[in-house]
């Protein structure tokens, strides 16, 4: 649930009454911008070490995040420490820790990144139709968004659980569902500002077909509001997959994620404390990344002539 | 019979470790004085999760069972040894009739805490209305023995004609055929006499709201908080009873209960430790005299569906069998557990410890699957594993051992983890089981019957689909022998079941408690993790 | 004042509505039946369906929803298909712990957020600026339930300090409280530092400023009132996102809350239950965003104007 400051409507969708309101600057420009303060440059490094050891985790890891080593465990039952076959130990059934991680990030982001994508199609979409046509589709979209919203996501995602563990497109469809709200109306409040500021010239240019030119000068408008707060909506999303996990919704194991990992863990806090720290600091670094360079977007983006 | 999703499977005897009996008074070596009742201290405990039920007719798992067993008095009940003895009963039962009719006597002195007095009425109307389709009752098919109890339950009578009182003292029951394990079935904690103006007010309900005659009475029950219970000065055995208060916090994890009783806010941790709690605790000498272990009399293993392919062709049932690594087994359940090796537990009569356990041969296991025509797997789909959750995390791991196992000799494994409810309404639509059973009452014929017998894949707990009518018509026909007698039928059954490969036999477990060592007594039965009327502070 | 009061409320009205409905739509399609649940999994066919007729499943879907409807205005919230409890009784003794941890958890992530963000907006660029980002960013960073864990144990057992776990002492929220305030105090740091800076360079701040008025002054009275606007906007949706995510914690510690409740119900698939308690949060949540709407109004009366326009 992260926003961008002055674009924030009120609680009932309302746009922002603030008198500067934002003219995003083009994607590139603010990106140079970030280029240039220490916390994007941090943020953006992160990000992209996050990324690549996700991608690239089928050959960084040094063994599959399945298999159980016979040795990974020793007589009495206690996972191996950190050693030149286990970079970080093994885990409670002798897996590799450490190509679990690496996997296990794989699976948070690629849950996370494409719930995203999903939840910004769905907030584009609700909001520039409530905010474009008004009216009663507006108010009943609107309804709509704050029943579901009033339903908080971890006990939908559980209802549906009473059934089964989803699978991970069931994951994905169930996060990108709960993911949206905001994101839907913040673009319905600026779809609203836009409107009114450019709809008399726009329709004094074009005449009576200019639905659509306003539609897609709209979408252009919305875009770079919906990259930051997506980016910035990336971290959140990510923490709630793994608290999903943790409470056992989440995948079917033996497949690695890293909420799973943490909740395994935990329960070793106080014999082998590793086995939650280690997870848990891997996630802290996907959110500060995230974060980081999300917000350097937002200021970026902010910065007005 | 009934499947037990124990939560925490049934607990072996030992004796050992029993510092006290149900008739300890006459041994006055703890300071008693005869005739005035001792009574001291408060425990306090913690628990995760509800017990499933307060109400003898309806709780069916270990730790309600040690509730209700605290708070009702059944007619027998088992002791230490795991020998029926009288209870509320004065004597053993006079049995006639070839074996068909059983009188009991109920002793004076019995009381409900609500004064209504416990008579042979109460008795009878306990036991129908566990029979009765309305309560229901999971233990229905327990007393279904009884003569009379079919119609009743069909609503073709309104009484069960087999259940005849005479006086107030007085309760006969015939039964439908000569049958030894009745005298179990009247053992359980389940047949217990509870007050029949409560019940006639609120059947439904009486499980929030428990009025017994035994050791303790239930104080006060906020499901999902707290349970408190408070030593019953009217029982007619008080002086036994030790503890003034139990109080039971509800909702802790696990894990968090540990730590209380490591720092001492907590007496006693009702959950069996798990492998990282073991793990943390298990071998630190500062915790030794803390740890209390017993051997569960249950079953853990995998459950070969026998009536769908693959598991329909027995080699590639027994090519499972010899796929799984039984020491890799123990070692994931950080050694609190030994190797399965026959459906008898270690602490059940009839228990043949010369049996050896099937031995972990991957090559042989490869060789199978080929005669079968699956040379590495050809030919097999992608079978689906259900494994129930529901905080049994032990089984998620297990199951993922074993699910490697397979996968290394060339079967495709996919695990499934469901909730419990949806777990068991998923029985029988997938070739691989996670399966646990524990003992309802200490007669082999309650763990080899409840799984193999052919009429339990109907009542849900034959999850092999394993038949075989020559088997059940020996095991029908043992019911009338003496247990002594019994013993080698029930082997060499066991051992012809077990040739045909049924499932993939994992391990007994070992329970391990955690408790504080202040409180002395805390023993067990085979069936009761938590004698609280032994308990001392 | 009174049109915008009145309009907000049948709005209130409307919302719960489509949360009941919801909720009903959703328990119906679940391939589950609620009769084979309360029989028990060794019940016959015959008391199975007894019972789901005594249910009243096997009346037409509009009836049904009606009679629930009919059910729930009277308060009605069936019986728990686990403990027989009734369910609404449940949820009133659970309900105040749960308020209590969320309450006062935002009420933690307003104090720690708003005063990062005021340090953070009034040092511009500066080092404090910097320092109290990271700050923020660190509770950010920690996985609420991660940081729950660590807590606990750090705090209730290695230096017992709060009690570990469970409500039996006054001081049990604190902990909790602590954890999701810490973690979620950076989404106000970073809305109320930048609204702050952009207000702090608005025209009537800067004229404020040249007739001589102290900065801090100028801060506190007038810049922070419209600054808190976005933020009172996040926080009526905040306090609807922890009503939820408050099940974590409530696990962690051992909280006798909601989501406790929602979480034994899920395992024993007690539908009436966990509907229920998705109702009573809807609910509180509706109560909530209205009191927002209203304190957002008394901030910016603009908003009233346009809304009875």
């Amino acid at each position: 649930m992260s926003v961008t400051g002055a674009a924030v409507p009120a609680p009932d969708g309302t746009p922002s009454t603030s008198t500067r309101s934002a003219e995003a600057r083009p994607v590139r420009e603010a990106l140079r911008e970030v280029a240039t303060r220490p916390a994007g440059i941090a943020g953006a490094i992160l990000t992209c070490i996050v990324l690549v050891a996700a991608i690239f985790a089928p050959v960084i890891a040094p063994h599959s995040p399945l298999y159980q080593f016979p040795d990974g465990l020793r007589a009495d039952g206690s996972p191996v420490g950190p050693s030149a076959t286990f970079l970080l130990g093994a885990d409670a059934l002798g897996r590799d820790e450490f190509s679990r991680l690496l996997w296990g990030l794989r699976e948070t982001l690629v849950v996370s990144v494409t719930a995203n994508i999903i939840a910004a199609v769905i907030g584009v979409a609700v909001g520039c139709l409530a905010g474009y046509y008004g009216g009663w589709l507006d108010a009943v979209l609107m309804r709509i968004t704050e029943v579901l919203i009033a339903i908080p996501a971890i006990l939908l995602a559980a209802f549906l659980a009473i059934v089964i563990r989803p699978s991970l497109a069931t994951l994905i469809l169930i996060v990108g569902g709960v993911s949206w709200f905001y994101l839907a109306k913040i673009v319905r409040a600026e779809v609203l500002s836009i409107r009114q500021r450019e709809f008399v010239s726009a329709a004094k240019l074009y005449g009576a077909g200019s639905g659509t030119i306003i539609f897609i000068h709209v979408l252009r408008q919305v875009w770079s509001l919906v990259i930051v707060y997506t980016t910035l909506q990336l971290a959140d999303t990510a923490t709630f997959v793994s608290a999903m996990s943790f409470v056992g919704v989440g995948i079917q194991p033996p497949t690695p994620s890293l909420g799973d990992m943490i909740a395994d863990g935990s329960h070793y806090l106080e014999s082998i404390p590793r086995l939650a720290i280690v997870p848990g600091v891997a996630l802290g670094l996907v959110v500060l990344g995230f974060n980081l360079l999300g917000d350097s977007l937002h200021d970026a983006m902010e910065k007005h002539a | 019979m009934i499947r037990a999703i124990r939560r925490f499977p049934v607990v072996a005897l030992s004796c050992l470790l029993a510092g006290v009996t149900l008739a300890a008074c006459t041994d006055s070596s703890t300071g008693q004085q005869a005739g005035q009742s001792h009574a001291g201290g408060v425990v306090t405990a913690a628990i995760s999760t509800d017990p499933p039920s307060l109400d003898p007719a309806k709780g069916f798992d270990s730790t309600s069972w040690s509730f209700i067993h605290a708070t009702f008095v059944s007619l027998l009940t088992f002791n230490n040894s795991n020998d029926v003895v009288p209870w509320g009963a004065a004597t053993m039962p006079a049995v006639s009739d070839q074996g068909l009719a059983y009188t009991f006597k109920i002793r004076p002195g019995l009381k409900f805490t609500d004064g209504e007095p416990v008579t042979a009425q109460a008795y009878a109307d306990a036991i129908e209305r566990i029979l009765n389709p309305a309560t229901k009752s999971q233990l229905q098919a327990f007393y279904e023995i009884i003569n009379g109890a079919d119609a009743y339950v069909n609503g073709k009578a309104k009484n069960v004609s087999g259940i005849q009182v005479s006086g107030t003292d007085t309760i006969k029951f015939t039964l439908t055929k000569p049958d030894r394990t009745f005298l179990d079935v009247m053992a359980i904690p389940n047949a217990s006499a509870v007050p029949p103006n409560l019940i006639a007010k609120n059947s439904a309900g009486f499980g929030l709201k428990p009025v017994g005659d035994g050791p303790y009475i239930v104080q006060s029950y906020t499901p999902g908080r707290q349970i408190t219970m408070v030593r019953n000065p009217n029982y007619f055995d008080a002086k036994s009873v030790s503890v003034q208060k139990i109080s039971i916090t509800i909702g802790l994890a696990p894990q968090t209960e540990l730590l209380r009783v490591q720092n001492g806010t907590t007496d006693v941790m009702m959950d069996n430790l798990d492998a990282p709690s073991y793990l943390a605790v298990g071998k630190n000498p500062k915790y030794s005299a803390y740890l209390h272990h017993f051997t569960a009399i249950a079953d853990n293993y995998v459950a070969l569906n026998m009536q769908k392919a693959p598991f329909n062709n027995k080699l590639v049932r027994e090519a499972a069998a010899y796929a799984v690594d039984n020491s890799q087994i123990v070692k994931s359940i950080a050694g609190m557990g030994s190797t399965l090796t026959q459906i008898l537990a270690p602490g059940m009569p009839g228990f043949d410890p010369s049996v050896q356990p099937i031995k972990y041969d991957p090559a042989m296991a490869k060789t199978l699957l080929k005669q079968a025509g699956h040379a590495n797997g050809a030919g097999l789909p992608s079978l689906t594993f259900a494994v129930a959750n529901g905080g049994f995390t032990a089984g998620e791991n297990v199951a993922q051992v074993v699910q490697q196992d397979l996968q290394q000799v060339g079967f495709k494994v996919q695990l499934k983890v469901m909730d419990s409810g949806a777990f068991l309404s998923s029985i029988g639509q997938y070739p691989l089981t996670m399966g646990i059973y524990g003992i309802d009452y200490p007669d082999p014929y309650d763990l080899i019957a409840s799984q193999f017998a052919c009429a339990q894949i109907a009542a849900g707990n034959n999850w092999q689909f394993y038949c075989n009518h020559a088997v059940d018509q020996t095991l029908n026909s043992s019911l009338s022998l003496s247990l002594p007698a019994a013993i080698p039928v029930y082997r060499q059954l066991q051992s012809q079941i077990l040739s045909a490969f049924p499932w993939i036999p994992l391990y007994y477990q070992t329970l391990y408690y955690f408790v504080n060592p202040k409180l002395t007594g805390f023993g067990a039965n085979a069936l009761y993790p938590f004698l609280f009327a032994s308990w001392r502070i | 004042m009174t049109r915008f009061i009145i309009r907000r409320l049948i709005g209130g009205v409307a919302v719960i509505w489509g949360i009941v409905t919801l909720v009903f739509i959703i328990g119906d399609a679940l391939p589950i039946n609620p009769a084979r649940i309360i029989a028990g999994p060794n019940a016959p066919a015959s008391v199975v369906r007894s019972i789901y007729n005594q249910l009243g499943l096997n009346r037409p879907l509009p009836q049904r929803y009606l009679s629930y409807l009919w059910q729930l205005l009277h308060g009605d919230l069936g019986q728990s298909y686990a403990t027989n409890q009734n369910v609404s009784q449940a949820l009133m003794q659970r309900l105040p712990f749960t308020l209590e941890l969320v309450t006062l958890s935002v009420i933690g992530e307003l104090l720690i957020g708003v005063s990062l963000a005021m340090i953070a907006a009034a040092h511009r660029r500066s080092f404090w600026d910097g320092a109290a980002s990271v700050t923020a960013l660190s509770g950010l960073m920690l996985p609420s339930f991660w940081l729950a864990l660590v807590l606990l144990y750090i705090l209730g057992y290695r230096w017992p300090i709060f009690p570990l776990g469970g409500v039996s002492s006054p001081s049990w929220v604190v902990l909790p409280a602590f954890t999701l305030a810490f973690t979620g105090a950076a989404y106000y740091t970073r809305i109320g530092r930048a609204s702050l800076i952009e207000e702090l360079s608005e025209d009537y701040v800067r004229t404020a400023r040249s007739k001589g008025l102290k900065p801090s002054h100028v801060l506190y009275k007038h810049a922070l009132r419209n600054a808190l606007r976005p933020i009172v906007t996040m926080a009526g949706l905040d306090f609807a996102t922890l009503m939820g995510g408050v099940l974590v914690i409530e696990q962690v510690f051992g909280i006798p809350g909601l989501g406790t409740l929602a979480w034994t119900a899920v395992l024993q698939n007690d539908l009436p239950m966990l509907e229920g308690v998705i109702i009573v949060i809807g609910v509180v949540i509706v109560i909530m965003t209205i009191l927002t709407d209203f304190v957002y109004a008394w901030l910016d009366p603009r908003v009233i104007v346009r809304n009875t326009g």
